[in-house]
């Protein structure tokens, strides 16, 4: 599945708020944002850096700003990159992400795969 | 003081004391008033102190100071033949943050636990207490014949092991006879006293019941603020103000006392003809300060005014004794009849006579001749002649002599006779209120008029005493009389004086420590709602937000919620508006909004950091609450999850089904009743069943792409494992003692998947890279290869059949929940 299918099916959880799924359309969303962000980011290494994608997250998000001709989108994708971690983890110490959270963090996701398949 | 029975009070009194020297540092106030304002915050005793001359000190007592009581989870509620569980029935739950919810249909006696809690921590049940006779009767099981108990066990900061809290009845005993005691880990029962929680509880107390509810709002305005603001902790500065207040008022009541009193004695003095009294007047002014060593004085009869002296001297004044007159009359006469028996005898001329006849015999001598000269005849002057001349000289002499004698004795007694005759007394001049001493004057001048001659002196004597001496009785009589009427109306209205002397002078002297007494609990009311307010501000925006979230479509908005008035005028402000018109809260809210809006003061209170305890027991927030509220309250309820254990008893399947659709991670136990009173109590849904369920769906869901599904599920899994390594971890934290901001960091630190599970395994994240080696040697290669797809499955596709993996990620979650 591209970044962008599984972008579309987490805002297709959003949007819904599944029932059926009980308090895991959030999670799921969460999850497959996450995981549409890091095959967009694999993708672009391909062409720009190629190798990067098998360093650590840490790594390619330090490198992004000097890859990515868009810096304040490198910086957004930064930090909705660390929420979805955070997001995706099972949490004591953090409510899980409201619905507002996962269409901000679904924007960023979204203009990262315009920016990389451009 | 150690046996003082409110210990914590004392080390609330010494910090309150503490933060007060703090605001005295910049205050305007005198040295004299810094220390009442100490003392009075310190304590009644130090006070009393304080006004006898003590400077007041911070004792630093030890035992006193004593650390503020440790953090506390909640382990366990277990029950025996209380309300609706007969036998025994324990409520296990998970120390640590995290939401728990008790469901159960009503009747299952599910409340019974929360009440049995309260009971044990606070020694009373706010649902039972102040009710009516049958909830005091109906405390004990009716199924139950033997013993009943209520315990709580504690998971206590940085003590490893559980803390039992128990009371404990005998078969038939009354609710109030039960025998409390508290059993930390591997000691012996002890009063739970020990634990150090009672102001704690009074402050925060972490219980709050669905009646409890209803009434926060509903019993008065003083009462919502007294238990807002005992959390503040400012009841010693109230008290000290109070202290000062009442000490002041009772000086000033003294006062005021001692004025009215020296009005009164003003009014009698004023009736009084007498010139004490109006010595005392003048010394007692109307609007000026007494002078009291003055009236002291004349109330003493150390100084006595003029009148009343001259009428005392009159009193005792006297003109003499008629004896001594009359014997000196009889002198006197007796001197005079000798002067007059002598005078016959011519005293004048036997003297010349006798020096004529002296010069004649010296003569006769000289010449030796017997003529005469003075008769010239011759012989005369023989030798018989001289002999009889020198014998009559002789004679002569004698006369002389004793006229002398008898002249000089009369002279005396004139002399003495006239003494008696003594100048009236000044005082007769002058004259005394009530007596008239004209007469006495008069008779006294005619006294005086004294005779040259002695027969007509004792003459004089002898009629004119006896009627001044008369006349000198009456005046005296009557001078005493009048000394004696004024004493009587005196001596009363001077005992009076006498004993309201004391009381002026308490006035007089304390009159400057009234204004140092206003001044001190002046400044110290001000700085009260000054601190307050400060320490309220954090609150009321708690409360504020926590309204935001309960509100959901209710019209009405908190716009403010403030603490006004002092004493008996205080109150907590609840300003609403509805639809932009502003109200009282009470007045405009829905029973179900009011509900919620007590719940919002209510949380912020019991979650405050400052508080012991980190659980918080809520019996029944859901009643009167409509759906969108409910989901309201379940987001706030995870949010205090986050820091706090909370746990909500319900009836209403709405907020289990609204945490679920939230996704809020929550224990829930199903509390079903049996026969007799049975309870069974079971795990109706974890954290960690709850994502492995939501896997299960994940899988059999058709809206979803199939790759979707199987990209979801590894990450659903991992927070299953997640989750059962979080609960193990605090729960093996906890039970080595480590303290609770110490265990919640530890569990924040704990990121990756692996550093999760080596905080579940050791309690240490810093071991995640033996966790694998660990996994596989311990459950077998297959558990291994689970979280090894767990790590990678919740980043890429993979290949792992998605049923597979969930039952291998229950097997291995459920292995690390069982650890101990």
């Amino acid at each position: 599945m591209k970044p962008v299918e599984l972008l579309n099916i987490a805002r297709t959880l959003t949007a819904n708020a599944d029932r059926q799924l009980g308090g895991t359309w959030g999670l799921a969303a969460a999850l497959l944002l996450r995981q549409a962000l890091e095959d967009t980011l694999d993708e672009f290494w391909v062409s720009a850096l190629p190798g990067a994608e098998a360093c650590s997250g840490r790594v390619q998000l330090i490198c992004l700003p000097f890859y990515l001709s868009d810096k304040r989108l490198a910086a957004e994708t930064a930090s909705a990159w660390s929420r979805l971690s955070t997001v995706c983890h099972h949490s004591t110490v953090e409510m899980p992400p409201s619905l507002v959270d996962l269409d901000n963090l679904a924007a960023t996701v979204e203009r990262l795969i315009a920016a990389v398949t451009a | 003081m150690v046996d003082d029975p409110v210990a914590s009070s004392g080390v609330q009194g010494e910090a309150a004391a503490e933060l007060v020297l703090d605001r005295l540092v910049g205050s305007e106030l005198g040295e004299r008033e810094r220390e009442l304002v100490l003392a009075a915050v310190l304590g009644e005793e130090s006070l009393t102190g304080c006004l006898a001359g003590d400077v007041p000190r911070r004792e630093a007592r030890q035992d006193r100071i004593a650390a503020a009581p440790p953090a506390v989870f909640m382990t366990q509620i277990a029950v025996e033949g209380l309300r609706g569980i007969g036998q025994r029935a324990e409520l296990g739950m998970s120390p640590g943050p995290g939401l728990t919810l008790v469901v159960g249909r009503n009747g299952t006696g599910k409340s019974s636990f929360a009440e049995a809690a309260e009971l044990v921590l606070t020694g009373s049940c706010s649902r039972w207490s102040g009710r009516k006779k049958v909830w005091e009767d109906g405390w004990a099981n009716l199924h139950h014949k033997g013993p009943r108990t209520a315990e709580v066990r504690l998971a206590v900061e940085g003590q490893p092991g559980q803390t039992l809290l128990a009371k404990k009845w005998k078969p038939n005993a009354a609710l109030k006879e039960a025998e409390a005691f508290a059993q930390q880990p591997g000691g012996k029962q002890e009063s739970i006293d020990v634990l150090g929680f009672d102001s704690a509880l009074t402050i925060w107390r972490p219980f709050l019941s669905y009646s409890e509810l209803g009434s926060l709002l509903e019993e008065g305005p003083s009462r919502l603020y007294d238990a807002i603001s005992r959390i503040l902790g400012l009841d010693e500065w109230v008290d000290g103000e109070q202290r000062l207040n009442q000490v002041r008022k009772a000086m000033e009541d003294d006062a005021k006392e001692a004025r009215a009193e020296g009005g009164r004695i003003r009014q009698q003095l004023n009736e009084l003809e007498d010139d004490r009294a109006e010595a005392v007047l003048a010394a007692l002014p109307i609007r000026k300060s007494p002078d009291l060593d003055t009236i002291r004085a004349l109330v003493a009869g150390e100084v006595i005014p003029a009148d009343t002296a001259a009428l005392d001297a009159l009193a005792s004044m006297s003109p003499g004794d008629e004896d001594v007159v009359a014997s000196r009359v009889e002198i006197l006469r007796l001197a005079i009849a000798d002067v007059e028996a002598v005078a016959s005898t011519d005293a004048g001329r036997a003297r010349e006579l006798a020096q004529l006849l002296e010069r004649a015999v010296k003569v006769h001598t000289h010449l030796e001749d017997a003529h005469c000269p003075v008769c010239d005849r011759k012989d005369a002057l023989d030798e018989a002649w001289e002999a009889a001349t020198k014998a009559r000289i002789h004679d002569l002499k004698e006369v002389a002599k004793r006229a002398d004698a008898s002249a000089r004795a009369l002279a005396a007694a004139s002399q003495e006779a006239r003494s008696l005759i003594a100048a009236p007394p000044a005082v007769l001049g002058r004259g005394a209120p009530g007596v008239e001493t004209g007469p006495l004057a008069e008779v006294w001048a005619e006294w005086r008029r004294i005779p040259d001659d002695p027969s007509e002196l004792a003459d004089h004597l002898e009629k004119k005493f006896a009627p001044l001496a008369q006349e000198a009785g009456a005046l005296r009589t009557a001078a005493s009389e009048e000394a004696k009427r004024r004493k009587d109306a005196w001596l009363p209205i001077a005992a009076r004086i006498q004993s309201w002397v004391p009381a002026a002078e308490k006035a007089r002297s304390e009159a400057s420590l009234i204004q140092l007494l206003k001044n001190s609990a002046t400044w110290l009311a001000a700085e009260t709602t000054t601190v307050r307010n400060e320490r309220f501000a954090p609150i009321a925006k708690e409360v504020h937000s926590v309204w935001e979230i309960l509100r959901q479509n209710s019209s009405v908005s908190l716009d403010r919620v403030t603490l006004e008035g002092t004493h008996t005028r205080r109150r907590v402000e609840l300003s609403v508006s509805v639809d932009d018109i502003a109200g009282q809260a009470i007045a405009v809210m829905s029973q179900g909004e009011l509900h919620a809006l007590a719940l919002s003061l209510f949380l912020p209170r019991a979650t405050l950091k400052e508080s012991p305890f980190r659980f918080i027991v809520i019996d029944d927030p859901v009643q009167s609450m409509d759906a969108a509220r409910v989901e309201g309250l379940a987001q706030l309820l995870g949010s205090a999850a986050i820091t706090h254990q909370v746990i909500v008893f319900t009836h209403d399947e709405r907020l289990r089904e609204a945490a679920r659709r939230l996704g809020l991670p929550a224990r829930v136990l199903e509390v079903s009743r049996g026969r007799r009173s049975k309870l069974s109590i079971r795990l109706l849904h974890h954290p960690v069943a709850d994502y492995l369920d939501d896997a299960r769906a994940v899988v059999k869901s058709t809206e979803l792409p199939q790759e979707a599904r199987r990209r979801v599920i590894p990450g659903l899994c991992r927070n299953a494992l997640e989750a059962a390594c979080d609960e193990t971890a605090m729960k093996r934290m906890l039970g080595k003692g480590v303290g609770h901001a110490e265990a919640m960091a530890t569990l924040a630190d704990s990121r990756t998947v692996l550093e999760r599970m080596a905080a579940g395994l050791w309690g240490d994240p810093g071991k995640a890279g033996d966790v694998l080696s660990h996994v596989n040697r311990t459950w077998g290669r297959q558990a291994g290869d689970c979280v090894q797809a767990l790590k990678a499955g919740a980043h890429k596709l993979i290949d792992d059949d998605p049923l597979a993996l969930i039952s291998a990620t229950d097997r291995l979650a459920n292995a690390i929940l069982q650890l101990q």
